[in-house]
Order: structure tokens, then sequence, then C-alpha cells
């Protein structure tokens, strides 16, 4: 005999997803008008960049990118792969495999965010 | 005229693996696919096993793949199908029994997950509890699901992940929901927004597609989230 | 092959409206399951469509009284009178706890329940919602079983009584899904398994319906009454006799002939469409067999054109999707061609007021034995039902009859199970096995059918009904021969239809038999050689009995209250 349970909670995942891909949307606007349109005149250097990337309100910005950026692409890989996978061994090897890839994404990518320096 | 039925054949007891088995029916204007299944059994082959019985849309035995689409086969007519080969699969989604027999456990099993059945919280009086036209009409499209399966069988949500309510369940749950008279809607919302529940809907439309009686769950299945997101947020 | 046994309090088979009304009844207080062939949900109660009588006096003033006498009128004073106003004085309640139970039934814009006129009422008093009604009565039921928990064994198909000593003690079940015989002990069985309309050929009946129930029954001795009175409806969809609703005619369709002539107005200029459904299905017949058929043929016009397609979509939006889909008819603009067509068994197992089955059909109980629905006859519909009352009848008999178990189980201990070996089902299942004769199954029921269609239809006579008789001693020589091609337990259709045909074979003889054996014409049993209702004679039930391949014929007296016979006239 089939038992099967629900329980409450279903719709946070579905809409963080929502909220990260707006915010990430939002960022990327900010990201694109202060990378090519603020730049007065002067050619995109390593320097230029460096020096806005050290300040701590872009270092919190890149890292909500990351993190943002993070969740929303895996969780979508998941949400895609999760249509096609029946098997419950697959599933769990996936998602296994997309939360170490996320944690890898995330270890370096905050390591190198957050202690940068000029 | 003559047509085809490939019918994808499965014996437990006798077969490691499902086959196709073609027959050749007669097909007059008008014939369904139930009709020529009941042809097949009668004249060419006894052992063929489906379910049926009222032959009229309404209690729902009959869904199958057709053409690879789930639907009824007392309401699909074979000439309006425009093949000559029409194949014929037990619902996909579903565990097969036998030939085009499939289990429905875990389907209603689903059905059952989402109390489905009206909650008086507040006493009743010994009369109806009233009711305006315009309350009565929010109902009158969910309320004609026959729980023949075919929206759950054509949904690649319900296929893959076992745990997913589907669109039948959800719409029952959708029908108690709007209905003014129900006082549980916040128990059966909780159930619905379950990681498997109408979070998990695509919205692909496969399943109104495939509903005989033109039911729209994709629609429920969306007026349950926006319910469950403007109440959490 | 071992059969497994289970332990009950109360057995319900069946899973239509009277059964699962009876499983409410018992599930909260006993241990009780239900036994379906099909799942609950499929049950042909869901095919019911136009409405559920109550005189609650919503749509016009109304009364108890004009209900009743609308009710005994309509059976052609062949209604036991006792239980008819049983019927009629609980319907109110039967229609609010429904409402409770959570059935959308249609609302006036005050918000209480809508009601239309419906064929032989002289109020408007059906309940409905749209053209679901039966729909979704069923599958309210349903749910409100899985509230209480109820067990089902879905795909069981009952094979068997046991009684002994007058004493019913369980079925025996054949599990279609994984095979194998199971035998069910309990205290109480109560039957609600449907009537006998797979007997013809245009029939508004599920493939289903082969009034299996009467054949347990009379199996195990028990006679049956009144089972020449098959209801003809007169809107079935041509060629297919798939249900037109009356609810149709209640929203105000006509029916018309070749001639585009309103024909009711010669046979009911009181009630013109909204004569009971025996007096329109012989007017229909008289139009077809005079000629005015559409085109000459065999079929007339139901036309709702005139409702418009704002309504017909609100009301009856199932009929246009029928005609739509079966004929291809739209019938918004134009007629949608019908035919009579076999819609409901008045006759069936014999019971008292309390659904308790009657051994002799009179007052000889069967203890631990009852039946409600359309495979009993209490008898409240006589010689022809009322539209609508069929829908309460199965709700308010099958609550009588859970109720009445309850009481029973009280008092009850559980009688032993019979030791020697308790039944013939394995032996029935292996004969039919080893059946390696010539004889297609199917082409035995199409024959059947054709032949009751024509012979035992809407007009007998005593020709066409010896033919038919003789046509049945043949075909069940043939059935003995039959061919078995399936041996395999799983979902074997073959074997179940094989014994299901055995079934139709039995209680279509006993039909024409009954309709042989009365001379007289009453309700929708009309005899063209018996023209006139013969009250001196005839105003009694009859019942039949089968001993082996004989049939036997006692009567009983119609139970008459407050309205003595008089002309029936609409």
């Amino acid at each position: 005999m089939h038992k099967y349970s629900y329980k409450n909670g279903g719709v946070y995942v579905w809409f963080l997803q929502r909220l990260t891909g707006f915010l990430l949307l939002a960022l990327l606007l900010v990201h694109m008008l202060v990378e090519h349109f603020t730049l007065g005149g002067h050619e995109l250097s390593y320097e230029l960049v460096a020096k806005r990337v050290a300040t701590p309100l872009w270092k919190i910005i890149d890292s909500l990118f990351l993190v943002m950026g993070t969740f929303h692409g895996l969780n979508g890989v998941w949400m895609i792969a999760s249509d096609y996978i029946k098997k419950d061994w697959l599933k769990v090897t996936v998602v296994s495999a997309l939360l170490c890839l996320g944690g890898v994404i995330l270890t370096l990518g905050l390591l190198t965010v957050i202690p940068f320096k000029m | 005229m003559k047509a085809i039925l490939r019918i994808k054949r499965f014996d437990p007891e006798k077969d490691r693996k499902a086959y196709n088995q073609d027959y050749e029916i007669d097909v007059q204007e008008g014939t369904t696919i139930l009709d020529g299944l009941i042809q097949v059994r009668g004249e060419l082959d006894g052992t063929l096993a489906f379910r049926r019985s009222c032959r009229s849309a309404i209690c729902g035995s009959c869904s199958m793949m057709i053409n690879r689409m789930a639907g009824l086969a007392c309401y699909t007519q074979i000439q309006e199908l425009r093949s000559k080969v029409i194949t014929l699969e037990p619902l996909r989604g579903y565990q097969v029994i036998r030939d085009l027999v499939v289990d429905m456990e875990p389907f209603f099993a689903k059905l059952k997950a989402v109390m489905p059945y009206m909650v008086h919280k507040t006493p009743t009086s010994d009369r109806e509890v009233p009711q305006s036209q315009e309350e009565h009409r929010l109902l009158s499209e969910a309320i004609t699901c026959i729980l023949c399966g075919s929206c759950s069988a054509s949904c690649p949500r319900y296929w893959h992940d076992e745990n997913y309510l589907g669109p039948a369940a959800i719409l029952k749950a959708y029908r108690f929901v709007v209905d003014s008279r129900d006082e549980a809607e916040e128990e059966r919302l909780a159930i619905v927004n379950d990681p498997s529940g109408v979070f998990r809907c695509r919205k692909i439309f496969n399943c109104v597609e495939a509903c005989p009686k033109k039911i729209n769950p994709t629609e429920a299945i969306t007026a349950l989230s926006r319910k469950i997101l403007s109440n959490k947020f | 092959m071992k059969a497994t046994k289970h332990q009950y309090d109360v057995l319900v088979v069946g899973a239509g409206l009277a059964g699962l009304r009876a499983a409410l009844e018992v599930a909260p207080v006993s241990k009780a399951c239900v036994l379906t062939k099909v799942y609950p949900s499929r049950s042909h109660s869901g095919a019911a469509q136009g409405g559920i009588a109550a005189a609650l006096g919503n749509a016009s003033p109304d009364s108890l009284e004009e209900h009743i006498f609308d009710t005994v009128k309509g059976s052609d004073y062949l209604g036991d009178q006792d239980a008819i106003e049983i019927l009629i004085s609980e319907a109110p309640e039967i229609i609010y706890e429904y409402e409770h139970f959570g059935v959308p039934f249609d609302r006036m814009a005050d918000g209480r329940l809508a009601q239309r006129p419906f064929g032989g009422h002289s109020r408007p008093r059906a309940v409905y919602c749209m053209d679901y009604t039966g729909h979704v009565l069923l599958h309210t039921l349903y749910e409100q079983c899985i509230k209480q928990d109820v067990k089902f064994f879905s795909e069981f198909y009952t094979m068997s009584l046991i009684i002994r000593d007058g004493v019913c003690r369980g079925v025996v079940a054949w599990d279609t899904q994984k095979g194998g015989l199971h035998v069910f002990h309990a205290k109480a069985v109560i039957l609600g398994t449907g009537g006998y309309g797979r007997a013809y050929k245009i029939t508004t009946n599920a493939l289903a319906n082969t009034g299996d129930g009467l054949a347990l029954a009379s199996r195990a001795g028990i006679p049956i009454e009144d089972i020449e009175f098959v209801q003809f409806h007169p809107t079935g969809l041509y060629k297919q006799g798939i249900l037109l609703s009356e609810g149709a005619r209640g929203e105000g369709a006509y029916l018309t002939n070749n001639l585009g002539q309103r024909f009711m107005e010669k046979y009911a200029p009181g009630k013109m469409e909204l004569a009971p459904r025996d007096v329109i299905s012989r007017s229909i017949q008289t139009e077809v067999d005079e000629g005015r058929g559409i085109n000459g043929q065999d079929y007339v016009y139901l036309d709702i054109r005139h409702l418009g397609e704002q309504k017909i979509l609100e009301r009856i939006p199932q009929i246009k999707d029928l005609a739509q889909k079966y004929l291809g008819v739209d019938c918004v603009t134009a007629p949608v061609p019908i035919q009579p067509t076999a819609h409901y068994s008045m006759g069936g197992i014999p019971t008292n007021n309390d659904a308790e089955v009657l051994l002799d059909g009179k007052d000889k109980k069967v203890i631990g034995l009852y039946a409600a629905g359309e495979c009993a006859c209490v008898s409240v519909h006589g010689g022809n039902r009322l539209g609508t009352n069929s829908l309460l009848e199965a709700t308010l008999y099958g609550r009588r009859a859970g109720r009445s178990a309850v009481r029973f189980l009280r008092d009850e201990v559980l009688s032993s199970l019979p030791e020697d070996s308790p039944d013939d089902s394995q032996k029935r299942i292996d004969e039919i096995w080893s059946k390696n004769g010539s004889e297609m199954p199917a082409a035995i029921q199409r024959e059947l059918q054709a032949s009751m269609t024509t012979g035992c239809g809407v007009f007998r006579q005593e020709e066409g009904l010896r033919q038919v008789q003789e046509k049945i001693q043949t075909l069940k020589e043939r059935y003995r021969k039959i061919r078995a091609i399936d041996r395999n337990s799983i979902f074997n259709l073959d074997l179940i239809e094989a014994i299901e045909l055995g079934n139709v074979l039995g209680f279509a003889e006993m039909i024409v038999a009954g309709a042989l054996n009365r001379k007289e014409s009453r309700g929708a049993h009309f005899r063209k050689d018996f023209p006139k209702r013969d009250d001196v004679n005839w105003l009694k039930h009859t019942l039949v009995y089968r001993d082996g391949d004989t049939l036997r014929f006692d009567y009983k007296p119609v139970r008459i209250t407050r309205y003595q016979p008089q002309e029936r006239k609409y």
C-alpha cells in the first residue's frame, strides 16, 4: 500500500529561484553600467577594476553576486535534471555532485573576493 | 474501412518484455478506440486486457496512451486520429499490471493525501449552507474531473518525480480551496506547498491538452501557488 | 488454488451510491470493507445526469404529499406505498446531508438549492449540478469514504454469497488484479451491485452493469421481484444508447418527428415532454413504428436549440459534449437524433423497508443480508420509476441498509464459516477454463442483446417474447460450449466476461419469462396483446425463483396505504 505524506515549505526554494533571478538581473545592470558606461573616457584596465573591487562595498556586492549566481545556476540545473531523472540513487548522486560543485565555486570565489587587496 | 491497432502487450506471467502486436479492425464513422478494443477482444484475441466501463467519458476507466497522447479510449474516435496505424500503450508514469492495465494505487493514494473532502469547522444548520451563484461558478469546471489519470500520465514531472502530487490531486485540492463552504484552506494549502506539490509544476500545459473533460489543471495549480505566495510574503 | 481468508464485521458489495452510503454508516462503528469490481469513482451511479428529487419547495411551492402521489402514479400503482412514503419523507434530509458532505449543487440567486422540472413530477423538484448530478454525488460519497478511511477492495469480483441455514456469512470474490479467490467472512453483507441493462443492445448502462447481484441472490435461492419491469429512457443517443438527460427536457427541450411536430401533444397533452419515461418511450416508438421517424428511420429529434448556447453550456454541458463527440451534432444549431434506450431495472432482490433481503420475497428474512439501490426492489418504483427518484432511493435505502446492519451487529456474534468446502466458485472457474468449444462469448452476448431489444423492448407481445425465449435457450446451449482462451490469473478479462455473460443470460431469461407471464400492461411493461392494466388479476408483484434450469413464479400483494389505483393519464 502506498502512503504519501506532504508537508509545508515547497514555496521557499521556488520563491528564492525567482528572487535571485530578479536580483541577478538588477546586479547585472549595475555591473554593466559601472563597468562600461562610467569610465569617463578611460580604457578599462586592471588597475581601475582592482581599485574598485578592493572597496568593502564592492566586496559585499560581488559576494552577493557570487552566492546568488551559484544558487540560481545550480538550482536551475537541478530543476531541469530532475525532469529526467527517475532513479533515487541517481537523484542523490546528482544533488550531491551539484552541492559539491556549489561548495567549490563558493569557496574559491569568496577566497578571491573577500581578501582581495590592491 | 480498416485500421490497425498497434497494442503494447505485456503479460507478467508469460513475457519478460513488452512487445507490440498489430490487430486489423473494421472502422466505421463514429467507431471509437474502445469499440476497436472490444472488437479485438471479441473477435481476434480474448487475452487482451484493458479497463472499460461506461463508454461515455464519465467513469474514467479506459485512459491509455493513444498515439503517445494520454486520453480516453471511449472518447477518441479512430477517424479523427487520421492515422492508419494507431499505437495504444498503457498510461505513462504508472506501473503496468498487464497489457493496457496499470496500477492506479499511487494515483489514488496521492488523491487521498490532499484532504479531498469538505471540512466544516463551524457546525452546519439542518438546511443548506448558502452559496451564491458566482461562488458556485468557481467550482463548475473542477468538479467535472473523472479521475481518469490522463493528466498525470502526460506530465513529465509525474513520470519522474515519484512524489509529485500531479495535476488531478492538486485539482481536487483546488476544488475545495475555492469552495466558499469549505473551512480547511490553510491545511490544504500546507499540503500542496510540499516540495513535491504545486511548485513542482513546470507549466507546460500537457495536462490541459490531455484532459478529456477540457479542464485546465495548470490554471488550478497556478491559482494555488499564488494563494500560497500571497499568504507567505 | 488456496483461497485467502478475511474477516470483517460488514461487507459492502458494490461502490455506487447505495454501497458507498451504506459504507459511511457502518465504517465508523465496525470493521467494514467495500468490494467493487471496478474502482469506487468508476461506478455507474456517476453516469446519472439530471438530478435528485426532494420536495424542498425552493423553485415553487411543493409538498411531500404531491411528491408521494407523483411517485405512486408514476409507478402505475405497483409501488409499495409505505416504502414510497419513507423515501419521499426522508428525501429533504438526504439532500441537505449531501450538501453538507460537499456536493456542489447549483444555486438560486438567493443562495438556496436550485430545482428543475422533471418527467412525471408535478413540481420542479430535481436538485442538480449541471448535468453531472450523479457524478458529483458519487465523487462526494467517495470523498467522505476517504475521510472515514473506509477500506476498499477495488477490482474484486464477487462470485457468490455464502448462505447457510438462512444466515449470510460472507462472500467469495475473485481478485481481478492479482488473480486468486478470497473468502470474506462477515456478520453482515450489504449488496449494492446495480442493475441489469446489459441484456440490451441499446442501453445507457455501462459495460460493467451485468446484474451480478441478481445472479448472486438467485443462485442462493432468493427470488427476484418484478424483473419484467425494465425502464426505457426516451432519449438515448441514436445507435449508441448513451444517456442524454431528461434534464434537457426539464430545461425545456422538445421532441419532434419527421413532420417537425411536437408529437407528445397527442400522447400526453398535459405534460408534453415532461410525461414519465414509459409514456414518452412508447410515444417515440409509436411514431417510429408509424413511419414518422426522421427520414423514416428509427429515431426522432431532441431539439434544444431554442434554449440558446449560454443556457446549454451552463445547465447541460455534458449533453452538448456527448452529442458533439458521438454523433458530430452541435445541439446549439441542430436537433439531436435520439431513440429509447434500456436504462433502469425497477425489479431486483426483494427487501423490506429496512433493506433486509427477503428469502421468500415476503417476510422471511435472510439473516445478515441487505440490499439497496438498483439491485434491490423495495419496491418504491413499481412499474415505472420517475427520473431523479433513483439517486434518492440508492442513497436513502443505502443508508437504511447500513443502519440496519449496525443494529444487527450490536447483538450478533460471528456465525462460523461452514466447514464443508463452502463454495463452488473455484469449480466454476475451473469449468470455464476447461471449456474448449468454438463459441465466442462476444457473439453470444451480441445476439442476446439484439434479440432482447427487438423482442422484449418498449412494446412486447407473446409471439416476439416466445422467439426471444427460444433464442435464449439456444444461446444458453452455445454458452456451454464457449472457448476460454485466457488461462492466466492476472487481470483475466476473458474469465470475468465469461462469468458475466452467464449472469446476463440468466436474468435475460427471467425478464422474458416475467414479461410473458404478466398478461397486462403496466408502467414500463407494455403488452400489445394485453394493452390494458388489469388491477383485478395483476395488481401484485412477481417473484421469480431459479431452480437449476427452470424458473418458478410466486406473487405478493402491493402495499396500498393512501392512494387507490385509478386511471393513469398525463
